[in-house]
């Protein structure tokens, strides 16, 4: 272990969050600076999750490594313990690549009110607490940085988004917060109970002395907070009005990370501490996971709003996560992080879309679109590229979040009702066309045919540079993680059977 | 183009995957104990329904494309009766001859400008010879007729029903024998008999369209010998252990069902001739009486099935059952939502004014000492919108904490 491999998790974390403290002395008026600054910051952190993946031990996956673990605040017992696995380095990847795309995005157009330099520094210290919250192995250390995220986020969508920014803004702040709430309640009784620690990795073995009925309570707790943020049915009306009011690269980070906050939550805390109240609660998280896929789906085909459609969408490809989580097998929990990340390439894409047409027609009503093959030609194929691979085609990203979750509900963990999880695996099926049906319906009103008559004679521009710089790694990534997942399996593999220990698979 | 590819080769990707997972489906559906399983029924079925609606056609391509979905059926209920050889035999012919059949349609709409048979062809044949005569062959080897391909494994189809011990089959199959020639026949009399009713002067196709049309016709004449008595090289070639282990029985060439399958082919080609060559103009049974045109505009509707997918289950799905749930959606959970936000925001009202500023406050300044301090301190914190909302979330967490110190 050489010298900077003890600083590279701080690095990764506190790299944006530094930047976020240049650009406070940065003047206002200094755009340019103020933009090189938030690369070149975004660039590095991105160059140390690259350096991660180069220095990571895939053969040793399963085990924390650049692990750093220092004392933080005595009294409660808890301490600044980081280290990354199979399952938190693709989820750390993400985040940072996302954030550099969403920097270079942004670039030329800021929406209104303007201010590159606030909202600069809102995504960066939106990234610190991203990257933070994947990385964290202290419940408490977790806590702070998943709660961090919550600030830039709710300024984001409250000062840049659309006309129903306020309610959409609290709405967020306080659904979310509610769920929190819950969960540190959840994080103080596993302290208790638990042997007066917050360490993660402590916990896996202290927490099993607890008492049944008292690990089901903890686990609810638990499932309040992560289930909120993934969401799930029924906690899931604070995301269409989130996303579809946030700036563009607002919606790009929502879907593309703040969702997985959730998932990762799961996978990181809840399974791995409490085996046997995850064991007890599966059948129910299956249940409403299924019902968040044919639900998202139906929602997809009520919309007209082209952006709304996209936000109801992922309530429905989070089902397929959470029910790759609910089955509590290797197959299944595999599924889900490639899932997690296959549905942030994916669905990022798909609000970078939806914000450039916005940006280009004035409108994302899709009666009102239609013929961006012809106008646009280019961005029309990115559309349809994104679409295909959001309805899982075989070849591309998507679909191998969604078949592999849908195989696990076959052959749950041992003591799952083998007929309840196969009946989960049918509607999940089912589930897949409704996919395809609201996806290609989308297209088809948005790209084919002609421009409607208000828009026929209108100069709309192709695909921009910026947009070219801030996409093509995206879709490369969908293309290949599509034609080789191993990239992410051979990650995850090991780091899912250390999760899942317990459960005896 | 996409016709073609479709027609030969993506759409038997279903029976080819029946025929890969053979065993499965050989035990499965005791397909060796004969009578009749799932797999059959639907092939048969498939066969029939298919080659009535090949007959309401007016555009060429889709008599063609009706006529593959029947003839997908006879590849299916052969797989289904046990005849594993015979119905890949038949998914390798019919490759060939359907391909034929959809470049000399597209042939035809490059020099008619349209695909409907009745409005833009007819006398065809005079003016695109290398078509027509390439077209029958492809219709010939399509209907049965020895020494053609289709023949050859159409009748191993037959017989091979027939051997193990299906009967029904072996009649549908007659059927299905009898109609494919005959929609056939009526196909090439529609496009390249009878007088020209298009507009301006047909010519044949150029060489780049005529020359793969020789080339599969003459496939189409050949491939059946592959597997012909004394030959037999394909089954030699397609035999797997995918067949070997389940003991799928191969039969032997026979004159007898042989025979019989010509002679109904050639029945429905008669039986067509006498309809649509013969007293040309003259209104025909399916105009004359109610029944028959009651029956037409049945298989011309496709037995209603469209209406029911598109109007009946995707138009219910896309319309009210989706506008239903999101009317739920937001008028029932977010409504919830929202109404956990104004209740809060109702109970801290009362808070404030009430409790606070009567009931506390009223204490402070009854007791006479300075009140002014503490008032104006709890002013502040409760003129925000987030403060009040947080008065609830606290009230959950404490509940939940109550329940969690409760249970343990």
């Amino acid at each position: 272990m050489n010298a900077f491999d003890h600083w590279a998790l701080g690095a990764a974390v506190f790299l944006p969050a530094v930047a976020a403290g240049l650009l406070l002395l940065v003047p206002r008026a200094q755009e340019t600076a103020q933009k090189a600054v938030a690369l070149v910051f975004t660039v590095a952190t991105t160059g140390v999750g690259v350096y991660l993946l180069t220095q990571f031990d895939y053969g040793n996956s399963r085990k924390l490594q650049f692990v750093v673990n220092n004392r933080w605040i005595d009294v409660i017992n808890s301490r600044y313990h980081v280290g990354v696995d199979g399952i938190s380095l693709p989820l750390l990847l993400l985040s940072m690549v996302i954030t550099v795309m969403c920097v270079v995005y942004s670039w030329n157009h800021w929406p209104e009110p303007h201010n590159p330099k606030a909202f600069l520094i809102l995504m960066l210290v939106l990234e610190t607490g991203m990257n933070g919250t994947f990385l964290a192995q202290d419940l408490i250390l977790f806590f702070v940085f998943f709660e961090l995220v919550l600030l830039p986020m709710y300024f984001m969508i409250g000062v840049w988004g659309g006309p129903n920014r306020q309610y959409a803004a609290i709405k967020f702040f306080l659904f979310t917060l509610f769920g929190s709430a819950l969960m540190i309640l959840s994080f103080l009784a596993l302290y208790f109970k638990g042997g007066q620690t917050f360490d993660m990795v402590a916990l896996q073995h202290s927490a099993q002395t607890i008492a049944h009925s008292t690990q089901l309570l903890i686990f609810a707790g638990l499932f309040m907070g992560f289930a909120i943020k993934v969401p799930m049915f029924p906690f899931h009306t604070w995301l269409p009005d989130a996303h579809t009011e946030a700036p563009t690269v607002g919606s790009v980070f929502l879907a593309a990370i703040l969702l997985k906050l959730g998932t990762y939550g799961f996978v990181r805390i809840a399974i791995p501490i409490l085996p046997q109240a995850a064991h007890s609660w599966a059948p129910y998280i299956g249940v409403l996971a299924v019902i968040g896929i044919i639900y998202g789906a139906l929602g997809c085909l009520a919309q007209r709003d082209m952006k709304r459609l996209i936000a109801f969408s992922s309530v429905a490809h989070m089902g397929f996560v959470m029910l790759g989580i609910a089955t509590l097998s290797p197959i299944g929990i595999n599924a889900a992080v490639f899932g997690m990340v296959a549905h942030g390439l994916i669905t990022g894409m798909l609000f970078f879309i939806a914000g450039s047409v916005q940006e280009r027609f004035g409108t994302r009503e899709l009666s009102r679109l239609g013929g961006m093959l012809v106008q646009t030609p280019r961005m029309g194929w990115i559309l349809g590229f994104c679409a295909m691979a959001s309805l899982g085609l075989p070849g591309l990203a998507g679909f191998w979040g969604e078949f592999p979750a849908i195989l696990s509900s076959y052959q749950p963990a041992a003591g799952l009702s083998l007929a309840l999880f196969r009946t989960f695996m049918v509607v999940a099926a089912v589930g897949t066309v409704f996919a395809a049906g609201y996806l290609l319906w989308m297209l088809q009103r948005a790209a084919f045919g002609v421009p409607k008559a208000e828009f026929a004679d209108a100069h709309i521009h192709d695909v921009h540079v910026p947009e070219y710089i801030a996409w093509t790694p995206l879709l490369v990534l969908i293309l290949v993680l599509g034609l080789y997942p191993n990239l992410i399996f051979h990650m995850t593999d090991g780091a899912v059977h250390q999760a899942l220990r317990a459960i005896g698979t | 183009m996409s016709a073609l590819i479709h027609a030969a080769t993506m759409v038997v990707a279903g029976v080819y995957l029946i025929a890969r997972l053979y065993g499965v489906f050989y035990r499965g559906f005791s397909i060796a104990h004969g009578g009749a399983n799932l797999v059959s029924v639907i092939g048969a079925v498939t066969l029939v329904i298919a080659a009535v609606l090949a007959f309401v056609q007016d555009d060429i391509k889709k008599v063609l494309a009706y006529s593959t979905v029947s003839q997908l059926g006879y590849m299916v209920m052969a797989l289904g009766v046990g005849a594993w050889t015979a119905g890949i035999f038949h998914l390798f012919t019919h490759a060939f001859f359907k391909a034929l059949l959809f470049l000399g349609a597209g042939s035809v709409s490059h020099a008619v400008h349209s695909f409907d048979m009745k409005k833009d062809m007819g006398g065809l044949r005079k003016h695109m010879p290398v078509t027509f005569w390439t077209f029958i062959i492809g219709s010939v080897a399509l209907a049965g007729i020895p020494p053609l391909a289709g023949f050859w494994s159409k009748d191993e189809i037959l017989l091979g029903a027939s051997r193990n011990g299906y009967p029904v089959m072996v009649a549908m199959g007659f059927i299905g024998a009898f109609m494919t020639a005959a929609y056939m026949t009526r196909c090439c009399y529609l496009t390249f008999f009878g007088h020209y009713r298009g507009h301006g002067q047909p010519h044949e196709s150029p060489p780049a369209i005529t020359v793969p049309l020789g080339i599969l016709a003459v496939f189409s004449v050949l491939a059946g010998l592959l597997n012909a008595p004394g030959i037999s090289l394909f089954r030699k070639w397609t035999t797997t252990d995918v067949v070997e282990r389940a003991h799928v029985p191969e039969h032997a060439f026979a004159v007898g069902p042989a025979a019989l399958s010509v002679l109904v082919a050639l029945i429905g080609i008669g039986v067509a001739y006498a309809y649509w060559f013969r007293d040309e103009g003259r209104p025909r049974v399916v105009e004359r009486s109610s029944v028959g045109r009651g029956a037409y505009r049945f298989a011309v509707r496709k037995y209603y099935l469209d209406d029911v997918y598109t109007g009946g289950i995707v138009g219910s799905v896309k319309g009210p059952i989706a506008a239903g749930m999101y009317w739920f959606d937001q008028h029932v959970i977010d409504a919830t939502v929202d109404g956990v936000a104004t209740v809060s925001r109702a109970v801290a009202g009362f808070v404030y004014d009430v409790i606070d500023q009567k009931i506390v406050d009223g204490l402070v300044n009854a007791t006479g000492a300075t009140a002014e301090g503490g008032g104006g301190l709890l002013r502040i914190i409760q003129t925000g919108r987030v403060q009040q909302y947080a008065a609830i979330l606290f009230g959950a967490v404490v509940i939940f904490a109550a329940a969690l110190v409760l249970a343990t």
